[in-house]
This record gives structure tokens, sequence and C-alpha cells, in this order.
């Protein structure tokens, strides 16, 4: 029988082409190439970080079914890289509080995004605490601002500095 | 955790350090054809790749595959995604330089499959991948085959899409 209640591949999938098609709608001052820059780094370093917080350094441990792990590869790769753009973008076309509010925003996204695959038990903190996660959210954020200002540095020197 | 090898220093480890070396060299020395922003790019997404299938379908509840010595997540596994950089910025410099016709862009990723294949090939030999829980080396088309259709529609998105400031 059919249950909507238990598509979660779905509601992943649906949820991140939301994202995609709500950074895109915002038509954002980030050209594709930065964009793809920063969404191809974010989406190693969410992986990398995956790998090492949950295989390695068993801070945290996860669903290993197929079907909850291809859930957690879309949020891992999809969902969470496409997040840190709206961030990226406003890092490097605003200042003062717009910027700072995107900046939060994607903080608190982030945050609520892990928070929700705690809930479904696709996750499971073993070892760290929400202000570790905290932690992890601005140091991701962060990352993808100075991988963003890095790239159109090196590609556009000339615009870059004014 | 599978170790695959207590022995330290030997092939596999020359074979990914030989290979990121030469891929880099290459890089660096071949004349330049592309912007800074497209030759980034080309060379992050053959790591990109790398990192993606490895940490998909090489850990649990997959596991198809362990990378050099052991299964755990190890700084010359890292090396190995710096290795597969440079592969996809070659492909595409070729690709470019010759001038292809798009008619012809299948058999030119055909060719580069194969070759892609016969480096894994090569590689498993000397103990850079090792293939378990039933995935078997002949799978391994697929992902180059996909790869490669990414690398080229990347490569005519750049081009569409090229900025005239971009340097």
């Amino acid at each position: 029988m059919l249950n909507v209640y238990r598509m979660e591949f779905t509601w992943y999938l649906l949820a991140s082409w939301g994202v995609i098609s709500a950074y895109i709608a915002w038509r954002p001052k980030l050209r594709n190439d930065a964009s793809l820059f920063v969404f191809l780094i974010m989406s190693m370093a969410e992986t990398i970080q995956f790998t090492m917080l949950a295989l390695e350094l068993k801070w945290i441990d996860y669903l290993k079914t197929p079907e909850a792990f291809i859930n957690i590869l879309l949020l891992r790769n999809v969902l969470r890289p496409v997040l840190y753009l709206f961030a990226a973008s406003a890092f490097v076309q605003w200042t003062g509080w717009r910027r700072w509010s995107v900046l939060l925003g994607t903080l608190l996204s982030r945050h609520v995004v892990t928070w929700l695959s705690v809930r479904a038990g696709l996750i499971e903190l073993v070892k760290i605490n929400d202000w570790h996660v905290a932690l992890l959210d601005v140091a991701h954020v962060a990352l993808a601002c100075f991988a963003a200002v890095g790239f159109l540095r090196y590609t556009r020197p000339k615009e870059a500095a004014g | 955790m599978t170790v695959w090898d207590h022995g330290g220093w030997n092939a596999n480890e020359w074979f990914v350090l030989g290979f990121t070396l030469l891929g880099f060299g290459l890089v660096w020395l071949l004349p330049r054809r592309f912007t800074r922003s497209a030759s980034t790019l080309f060379v992050l997404f053959g790591a990109y790749f790398g990192v993606l299938f490895d940490h998909a379908i090489a850990v649990e509840p997959f596991d198809f595959y362990d990378v050099n010595d052991t299964s755990a997540f190890t700084f010359m596994d890292f090396v190995t995604y710096v290795m597969y950089g440079p592969f996809g910025y070659v492909f595409l410099y070729i690709y470019d330089r010759l001038g292809l016709p798009k008619r012809w862009a299948p058999a030119y990723i055909l060719v580069w499959t194969a070759f892609a294949i016969a480096l894994e090939g090569w590689g498993a030999k000397l103990g850079v991948f090792h293939y378990k829980n039933g995935y078997e080396f002949d799978y391994s088309s697929s992902v180059y085959l996909t790869l490669q259709i990414c690398m080229l529609g990347l490569y005519y998105g750049m081009r569409r899409g090229r900025t005239p400031n971009a340097k």
C-alpha cells in the first residue's frame, strides 16, 4: 500500500531540488563558475568530514542500510553544499547586516538539517553535542566564503581588486 | 579494519605518487589553452568524482572496495584523490587541442574509458584498489563513462558561459 509517510528519499530529493531552485531564482552575483567551484569544494569537505567523524574518529554513527545511506548522500553531497552557496554569494556581494543575516541563516539551516537527520535516525551524535555541531557549522560556512573569495581573486584579479 | 599491506612504502604508494607528479607536471608544463577558472574547475572535477565515489560506494553499507593499504582513511588515500584531478584536465586539454567535431565525442570517450580501465587494472595489480563484497573491476567502466560524459558536459558548459573578464 502507498505510504506517503515512508517516502523519505522523495522528500529529501525534492528538498534538495527546492534549495537549488531557490538559489537560482535568487539570481546571485556569484557567477556560475564560482558557484560550481564552491559547490564542489564544499561537497568534498562535507564528504571527507563525514568519513572522518563516522569511520575514523567514531564521533558520530549512521544508519548503515542502503536506503538510509542514499538519503545521507543527498543531504551531504547536494543539499548542504547548495546551502553554502547562499552564504558565499552574500559574503562576496554584500556588506553589513544583509551579509551577516544570510550567513546566520545558512548556519541555522545547516544546524536544522543536522538536527533533522538525527531526528530521522539517519545519524547519531556519539561523542559530540550540539555545540560541536555549531562549531562545524561555522567552520563550513567560513570555508565556503573563503573558497569563493580565493577563487575570485585567483581567476579575476582585477575584478577582485576593485 | 582490513589491512591489505603492512609493508609501508611500496608499489601502490609509488604508483599514486608517480601519477600525481606526472599529472600535475603536465598541467604545469602544457601550453595554456583554458582560462584560470576553467583549468581550476577541470582539475577539481576529477578529484571531486574520486572523493564522491570512494566515499559513497567504498564505505558501509556498500563497502565495495578499499583504497591503498587499509580500509581506514589514510593520508595516501587523500593523495589518491589529488591524483585523479589532472586526468580530467588532460582529458579535456587533448579534446580541445584535437578540435574534434561533436560527433566524435563518444569515440573519444570510448578511448579514454579504455585507458582509464587499463590504468585502474594496473593500480589494482599494484595494490591501490582492493575489490570486495561482490564488486568487480569490470563495473568501473560505467563510472568512467559517466564521469567523462559529465566532463565533456562541463567543457561545453564552460565554453558557452565563457566570461570575457575571466583570466
